[in-house]
């Protein structure tokens, strides 16, 4: 309780910091960016902290976390001043929080539940496992940032190399582990509650202040309500998985279902129920695999469609998982520049510079944290200052300068990241034979289309009667723009096509008579093709659904009032959330055409990010969308209103089967160490990362078992992880799917054989000499592996200075050529 | 002449006395007497902190500052890189330092003279408030501060805690006096610089202003910030030369946190020594009894006054308490600074369980202060010259009867009879009973006075011998309560020892190859600094000569001849008390510590011995053959 209490302390300081700033700069918006003021104060001291680092004003220690929260607070209070000169008393009086006040306390007894009840569910599973996740990765990512004498910071699983993945998630998370001076398997759980909560209090910010603006219908109390929807829908809800399951379970749905829903491994598995709860084993963990894709010759091919709830459920700290808070700050940007943008009355004063610099540095920071991010909602922040423009018959001309120089100041400000970032991108590839099937789509996002397709016929029915336009002709409007997406997106795949030489040489020899590629020959090919274009209901159904967002926008524009430069407040939320509505259709349907091109060679990691953004931003529209129909006159509204309501509750069903599947039903000793485990399963290796967490200062490097052979998820490079002490090999796969190429693990593969096996101490001599290991791990994985004879060598050309049982530590001295680190 | 002054700095100044000549002339001539004073001041602050730097070799924490610093200043010898990858946690006294060393080379002295600087102006520092508190007074402060044993001994350890107490004492002098905010600014931003020495300091004086109530006339602003913000820049990174410093800084903030939150309990049952801490305040009460009594006599003397001020001699009893309380409120309110810095201080030192000595510095400035409010009374009771044959004789028998008992104490006490308390006690009674008749027969103020004299130049003189003691004739002597870990001269002897046998075995004193393990203290690797051909490792047994501790084992080839160094000294003081399992009341071992600094028995000093090894070869050319 303590450890939580500490933690929530700096969270509320960094937050503190970030109200400092957020009330300024987001100042668009109803509660000022209280809600985004928790993120927000993060990312600029996270920012802060790494430049520091990166700079070398600071070692990496606690005065450089220390140093970044002053940084945070002086900024604040330098806006503050700068600010309180040029404001009016009437202005001054509009600074005040007091109109607010029921978002803010809402926003804080969400963030305190949500951060307390989350860190609890974590310590009834806390472990960080080598499988089942991505936990072992994280977990390293986070000591070998904690271990880095400065930035970039060392990959603890390929000794001599910088991080080469996006991890300004770990960086923030470093930041708070040093300041609260706890174990980093303790901070990461609790790290994953922090995600957890700001997310919810972000979602909840957003949703409250759509449906706060000055002309919108919803009173206060609907407006709480909004925002505690946008919440439950984006972090807690899942898919339709637990209403499935309990279905099933109820026996309700027959094996034929089953089998023409084809959700990957679901339709084979035994039916094991606790009456209507699964008991399955690793249940839960199918249903982030809704989509079912396969190869052209007809084998399997995993697509992953996971769902916040689900990221948070499985407990993993990964990139997309770490971003979610600071992509709702991104959208609180976008609402806040579409109300009220904050551009300098002269674009290139003094004034403007900070918000354009504090704008630069959230949105780039989203390529730093999560690089799919970035582009989605660098778009939707631009989207919205345009939209809010043109709302306003405001010229663009400026808003295209802040969005341009937004962008590259953005780039501009991570570059240090840039400078050791290798993207394993290679490229568009085209989606010729995977459409996504209607019923998987539905399962996957059944309240939101519900609630999405009817606030769009409100919408529709609304602007026609305020515009005085027929809405047949908004229909037709929208069906033309249908027919240009689809033929534009046609377009586009037949271009990518012919530029790709790779794709334009499969494509010849396939296209050859008794030509095949990877056993794929004309006529396969030809029937998968056919069978694709009998089931365009989803491409088809998204792109009308975005161009009618498109034709209800470009309707309401041409109908807007003229309103005088920058000064009012937009007051048209629906027109925002029909951009983001519009938003997680293009998400949606471009999979359905493209994706893009990375070591796994499908479009699994492609409809991964963009269903996990889509989910995002259709969450944020959600809240508002279903209060307003509530709000709406007429049956049909509420009708549709309550029919989401009820596919709400069913999503909710699966994070409530997951808990309990999860935590064994609570049974469990709650405890936010994720390494306690280690102490009952494996306690001489414990002990020897106790011993060496304890003894060893600095970054020396260290050789135990690698999982080579591209291989992942092993219990190898596990003291590696838990400390963040360097070894010549980690998790193979991984290093493979970070730098692009698998040539440097190659390289040492062979001589960590030599090491550990080799009984010729002269040869292990050079290899040790070569990567200046200092201690060397004899522990049970290694045992498993490696000769008896090779590892006894370890006893003259070291000096064993651990010992717990089976796991030994050898200390190396540095070799003639080496000097002491 | 003197002239009446304030009491204190919140009550309204009077006016200068105008007997005599012109007000031009007269402060002409005060100032030029008061000068040289000060210069004098300045003369005993240097002569007692600068003198014979180098004799001690340094400490364990001194030499790794050393080190550190001269890792900062890229010195290239292996002990120094050893040190390279710590984080200074004053990175202004380690930048200084380090600048300092390099223009002046690496030795001792030069490790401790930006130490000893500080405390020379720490001493002088008093000047700024003698507007506030009148040039008599702040003369005796500044003289108070250049004799306290304390402060003798905290400016003749290379460390960074007495720098930013220099620091903090000048922000408050300035800040206290509306003088020249912009100064006091400065040196808010170099001590916020001193990183987590400043801490205690900063919270210190924020105590004394909010006791002194100047918090109020505190002028923050833009200018203020930007002063304090670009001094601590400057003075954090070692005027721009190491912009890490930055982060150094922070650190050490959060390092004077740690150690806060994370300092051990005391044991339950360790009776009166649970708090580390406790021996440096029987070291304070042991040195500075001139200022201690001095403090008590101050505000004795302070609470007198008032009372006299608010209440009349007829007044009846009750009355009496109720002015006297009155009094004692007024008192507190007039003169809170100074009990601020020395509560607070002290406070502080506890709370962080300080073993070192630098935590009291601001409980010798609190009590000095409070101690020249006494010296000034005693003055004003000079400044009537038909007193002065009086107060001389009752001055004269009282300082004859305090000396008698000091020497009896310091003789019976070597001989461990208990004799020595009651030389102690006849000598205290006579001299109260000449207080008393010399009150009956001149006046009681008279009478005071001349004890007081007499009182002061016998405690002068005692406090100079015990900073004389402390720091020139005993500083390896772990009796000390301020000595925790005295290193003893044999790491001088171990480091010529050195030098010697390289000079014998290859012709060059620094030439030859030493190996000393990870364990090895940093007093000892500070000894080697300049061996270029020193390494640190963890398996000694290759080199020409190797250093381990007394006891070790060496796995080696080689045969190798060993001679014995006594480089530290440990003792614990517990002992150093009464008691009586022989049936006997024996304070014995009380008298001998308090009066001569010497443990017996099972207290014995407990020595750190390594041993200089020497191969077989190194050995044969060293001797020659």
């Amino acid at each position: 309780m303590l450890e939580i209490l500490v933690w929530y302390v700096w969270l509320q300081a960094f937050s503190l910091g970030g109200w400092l700033i957020a009330s300024r700069w987001l100042r668009g918006l109803p509660d000022r960016g209280y809600g985004a003021s928790k993120a927000l104060g993060l990312l600029l001291g996270g920012f802060a902290y790494w430049w520091i680092v990166t700079a070398r004003l600071s070692a990496n220690n606690t005065g450089a976390a220390l140093m970044a929260l002053a940084v945070l607070f002086g900024a604040g209070i330098a806006l503050w001043q700068l600010d309180q000169r040029r404001a009016t008393d009437a202005s001054r009086a509009r600074l005040v929080l007091w109109p607010a006040r029921s978002s803010v306390i809402v926003t804080e007894a969400l963030f305190a539940a949500g951060l307390f009840l989350w860190a609890a569910y974590r310590a009834y599973n806390p472990d960080i496992l080598e499988a089942g996740g991505e936990k072992f990765m994280e977990i390293m990512m986070l000591n070998a940032i904690l271990r880095s004498p400065a930035f970039p910071p060392n990959d603890a699983w390929l000794s001599g190399f910088s991080i080469s993945y996006y991890y300004f998630g770990y960086v923030i998370l470093a930041m708070l582990t040093r300041l609260s001076g706890l174990a980093s398997t303790v901070a990461f759980n609790l790290g994953n509650a922090t995600f957890f909560a700001l997310t919810l209090a972000g979602a909840y910010s957003l949703g409250w202040n759509l449906a706060n603006t000055q002309h919108s219908p919803l009173s206060t109390p609907k407006a709480t309500v909004a925002g505690l929807l946008t919440a439950l829908m984006l972090a807690v809800m899942g898919n339709m998985g637990g209403f499935m399951e309990a279905a099933r379970c109820a026996g309700v749905t027959p094996d034929a279902f089953w089998t023409w829903l084809d959700v990957r491994q679901i339709a084979a598995q035994q039916v094991e129920c606790n009456g209507l709860a699964p008991t399955r084993y690793y249940w839960w963990w199918d249903w982030s695999r809704v989509v079912h894709d396969y190869t052209p010759d007809g084998r399997d091919q995993e697509v992953i469609t996971e769902s916040p709830a689900f990221s948070f459920l499985l407990g993993d700290n990964h990139p997309h998982v770490m971003g979610l808070p600071f992509a709702l700050v991104a959208i609180a940007l976008a609402l806040s520049l579409y109300h009220r943008p904050s551009l300098p009355p002269r674009f290139g004063s003094l004034a403007g510079l900070p918000p354009l610099a504090l704008s630069a540095i959230v949105v780039g920071g989203l390529a730093f944290m999560n690089t799919w991010d970035f582009p989605v909602y660098g778009a939707l922040a631009i989207g919205g200052l345009l939209l809010g423009r043109l709302l306003r018959r405001e010229t663009l001309g400026p808003a295209l300068l802040f969005s341009a120089a937004m962008l590259a100041l953005g780039y501009g400000a991570y570059l240090p990241f840039y400078a050791t970032f290798a993207s394993q991108a290679a490229g568009i590839g085209i989606n010729l034979f995977n459409g996504t099937r209607w019923p998987q789509f539905v399962l996957m996002f059944a309240p939101f289309l519900v609630i999405g397709l009817a606030f769009i016929a409100l919408t529709t029915h609304r602007i026609s009667r305020a515009t005085q336009t027929p809405i047949v002709a908004l229909l037709g409007r929208a069906a033309g723009l249908t027919l240009l997406a689809l033929l534009g997106a046609l377009a586009g795949v037949t271009v990518i096509g012919l530029i790709s030489p790779q794709l334009r040489e499969i494509f010849t020899q396939v296209m050859q008579e008794g030509g095949s590629v990877f056993g794929v020959t004309r006529e396969i090919a030809l029937q998968r093709l056919a069978l694709r274009l009998s089931d365009p209901w989803v491409p088809l159904a998204l792109l009308a659904c975005a161009a009618l967002c498109v034709a209800l926008i470009l309707t309401a524009l041409s109908a807007s009032p003229a309103a005088s430069e920058g000064t009012t407040n937009t007051g048209r939320p629906d027109l925002f959330v029909l951009l983001l509505l519009l938003g997680g259709a293009l998400l949606t349907a471009a999979v359905e055409f493209v994706f893009v091109r990375d070591m796994f060679g499908t479009r699994m990691n492609t409809v991964f990010k963009f269903y996990y953004q889509a989910w995002t931003v259709w969450a944020v529209a959600g809240g508002f969308a279903l209060t307003s129909l509530f709000g709406a006159r007429g049956m049909w509204p509420k009708l549709a209103g309550i029919l989401s309501g009820l596919l709400i509750a069913g999503g909710l069903l699966y994070p409530l089967f997951t808990m309990q599947s999860r935590t064994d039903g609570f049974s469990r000793r709650p405890t936010l160490d994720g390494a306690a485990y280690l102490k009952t399963t494996r306690p001489d290796d414990a002990a020897a990362i106790a011993w060496l967490n304890t003894n060893v200062t600095g970054a020396p490097v260290i050789a135990e078992a690698p999982a080579d052979r591209y291989a992942a998820y092993s219990y190898h490079g596990r003291i590696s992880a838990f400390t963040g002490l360097p070894t010549l090999l980690g998790w193979g796969g991984h290093q493979h799917q970070w730098r692009g190429n698998y040539t440097e693990p190659a390289r040492r593969e062979p001589l960590i054989e030599t090491l550990f096996n080799s009984t010729d101490a002269r040869a292990s001599r050079a290899v040790l000499d070569e990567f200046n290991v200092r201690y060397v791990i004899v522990g049970p994985p290694e045992r498993n592996r490696y000769s008896a004879e090779g590892l006894a060598k370890f006893e003259r050309l070291g000096q064993p200075v651990f010992q717990s049982g089976s796991t030994i530590i050898y200390q190396i001295a540095p070799g003639p050529t080496r000097t002491q680190p | 002449m003197i002239v009446s002054t304030p009491l204190d700095p919140h009550e309204t100044k009077t006016p200068l006395a105008h007997a005599g000549p012109s007000d031009e002339t007269a402060s002409r001539v005060r100032v030029t007497r008061e000068t040289l004073l000060w210069l004098g001041i300045g003369a005993v602050a240097g002569l007692t902190r600068l003198w014979a730097l180098g004799s001690a070799p340094l400490n364990d924490a001194e030499a790794a500052l050393a080190l550190q610093s001269l890792a900062l200043a890229g010195h290239a010898s292996p002990m120094a890189t050893a040190f390279a990858s710590t984080s200074p946690a004053n990175p202004l006294f380690s930048a200084t330092q380090a600048i300092w060393m390099s223009i002046f080379g690496a030795t001792d002295a030069t490790a401790r003279w930006l130490s000893a600087l500080a405390g020379v102006a720490l001493c002088l520092l008093p000047a700024l408030l003698r507007r506030e508190i009148g040039p008599a007074r702040g003369l005796a402060f500044g003289g108070l501060l250049a004799l306290s044993p304390t402060l003798w001994f905290i400016a003749r350890q290379s460390d960074g805690a007495l720098l930013a107490w220099t620091l903090a004492f000048g922000m408050w002098c300035v800040w206290s006096t509306n003088a020249r905010a912009e100064m006091g600014w400065l040196l808010a931003g170099l001590l916020l610089a001193c990183g987590a020495d400043a801490v205690t300091p900063a919270l210190t004086v924020a105590a004394a202003l909010a006791a002194g109530n100047a918090f109020s006339r505190l002028r923050i602003n833009a200018t203020g910030a930007l002063i304090a913000a670009g001094a601590c820049a400057i003075g954090a990174t070692g005027f721009g030369l190491r912009l890490s410093g930055l982060g150094d800084m922070f650190n050490g903030y959060a390092m004077w946190f740690a150690e806060l939150t994370g300092a051990p309990l005391p044991e339950p049952g360790a009776g009166l020594w649970i708090l580390p801490a406790l021996r440096g305040a029987a070291g304070f009460v042991l040195y500075e009894p001139l200022i201690w009594i001095g403090a008590i006599t101050g505000g004795a003397v302070l609470v007198l006054r008032r009372s006299a001020q608010h209440g009349s001699s007829n007044a009846p009893r009750s009355r009496d308490a109720r002015v006297l309380r009155g009094a004692m409120r007024g008192a507190m309110r007039g003169a809170t600074p100074w009990p601020a810095w020395a509560g607070a201080g002290f406070g502080l030192w506890l709370l962080t369980q300080s073993r070192t000595a630098d935590g009291l510095a601001p409980v010798v400035i609190g009590c000095a202060a409070l101690a020249t409010i006494a010296v000034e009374r005693i003055l004003t009771e000079l400044a009537d010259r038909r007193q002065w044959a009086s107060i001389a004789a009752v001055a004269g028998i009282s300082a004859i009867m305090l000396v008698y008992g000091f020497i009896g104490a310091l003789f019976y006490a070597g001989q461990g009879a208990v004799t020595w308390l009651l030389t102690g006690l006849i000598a205290l009674v006579m001299v109260g009973g000449i207080a008393i008749v010399a009150g009956m027969t001149l006046n009681t103020q008279s009478a005071l006075a001349g004890v007081g004299i007499a009182a002061g130049i016998c405690l002068l003189l005692y406090t100079l011998s015990a900073g004389v003691q402390l720091t020139q004739t005993r500083p390896d002597n772990p009796a000390e309560p301020y000595n925790v870990r005295a290193t003893l001269p044999g790491v001088h002897d171990l480091r010529n020892a050195l030098g010697d046998v390289s000079a014998r075995a290859s012709g060059e004193p620094l030439a030859i190859s030493i190996e000393l393990p990870e364990s090895a203290p940093a007093s000892l690797k500070w000894a080697v600094r300049d061996w270029q051909r020193a390494t640190i490792t963890s398996q000694p047994g290759a080199a020409e000569t190797l250093l381990t501790p007394m006891g070790a084992t060496i796995q080696t080839d080689y045969t190798y001849i060993g001679s014995e160094f006594r480089i530290a000294s440990t003792a614990s003081i517990r002992s150093a008390g009464c008691d009586d399992r022989s049936g006997q009341f024996n304070c014995y071992p009380l008298a001998r510590w308090l009066i001569l600094r010497n443990l017996d028995g099972s207290a014995i000093p407990t020595q750190t011995r390594w041993v200089l090894w020497l191969r077989q070869d190194v050995a044969r050319r060293y001797s020659g053959r």
